[in-house]
């Protein structure tokens, strides 16, 4: 499939985004594969892509690891009081462990996920925070996925 | 055989965008040839431990920051049915059966949507509770109000 006209940036982002989110081509030379399929040059490929990932709009190109089949990993949630929000936070976002962590409408009101190698390994993971914290850490493990493929569909707004 | 933990650990913060050939560089920096370090990415989709390799998308910065995880109290014979159902919605983005804290969280199968809007969110969110005959005194909504930290898993 060849483009008749250049895409601008936004389109050729849009495009390798539908494209690529789900499966980018894990090959010797990506670039080249991705323009022999899309008929888009391979250096300008790279350079969106590249812009993007400075921009800040893409995170990474990498893997999604399922978190229940590697290692270990579980949501969490403290009850934390509203003026130490801050302090709190900036604690359990220095555990490397942790991936997320957002500021949610109730009284449990942080939830973060951890992820480790292992149980064992989290739990005193977790016993450290809340030495620090003086909160007690309540923990969700999941127990059934039904939808955990988060890719984002339709029209981006670069 | 290159062993999983250590492709794992070279793989997750991403791919080098500058280089012209990222898997080859990737290698490179750990001592292994490109081929072993494809092949161990190649058999982790196939055990389904990677669920995707692509582009993962900063939505924040996309504008969607409208996320809230809707959590429910289902009785625990018809949670695989409901789930299963929930699932489906196409603006559904994630669902799952978590473990409940008795006493202080009991609700048992989680929901999230992303959308720009609060409002359309909120449409959503009502549309799968009346759709799925579940009683608001059953599910509470937790919108995020802010996002400390959002990254991939390190091992």
């Amino acid at each position: 499939m060849s483009q008749e006209y250049p895409l601008d940036k936004k389109e050729l982002a849009s495009l390798l985004v539908r494209q690529y989110q789900r499966q980018f081509p894990v090959v010797h030379d990506p670039y080249q594969f991705m323009a022999n399929e899309t008929g888009v040059d391979a250096k300008d490929i790279q350079s969106t892509l590249q812009s993007l990932f400075h921009e800040g709009k893409i995170s990474r190109i990498g893997p999604v690891f399922a978190t229940h089949k590697v290692g270990y990993s579980f949501l969490a949630a403290v009850k934390c009081p509203v003026e130490r929000i801050e302090e709190v936070a900036a604690i359990i976002n220095s555990f490397e462990e942790v991936n997320h962590n957002y500021l949610r409408e109730n009284e449990l009101n942080l939830w973060f996920v951890m992820t480790g190698v292992n149980e064992s390994f989290l739990d005193l993971k977790v016993k450290g925070l809340e030495e620090k914290l003086g909160l007690c850490v309540f923990r969700f493990p999941m127990i059934r996925p039904f939808k955990i493929d988060l890719t984002l569909k339709g029209d981006f707004k670069w | 055989m290159v062993d999983e933990k250590s492709i794992i650990r070279l793989i997750e913060k991403g791919l080098p965008v500058e280089a012209a050939y990222p898997f080859q560089q990737m290698a490179e920096s750990a001592g292994l040839s490109e081929e072993s370090l494809l092949s161990g990415i190649a058999s982790l989709i196939d055990q389904k431990k990677i669920k995707r390799f692509g582009i993962v998308m900063n939505s924040r910065a996309l504008g969607i920051d409208q996320n809230a995880m809707v959590t429910l109290k289902i009785p625990e014979e018809r949670v695989l049915e409901v789930g299963e159902k929930i699932a489906e919605y196409e603006f559904v983005t994630l669902c799952y059966q978590r473990a409940t804290v008795p006493g202080v969280w009991e609700y048992n199968l989680y929901f999230m949507i992303h959308g720009r809007d609060r409002a359309v969110v909120e449409a959503q969110i009502a549309k799968v509770l009346s759709e799925q005959n579940i009683s608001e005194s059953l599910s509470s909504v937790l919108f995020s109000q802010c996002c400390f930290k959002q990254k991939g898993a390190s091992y």
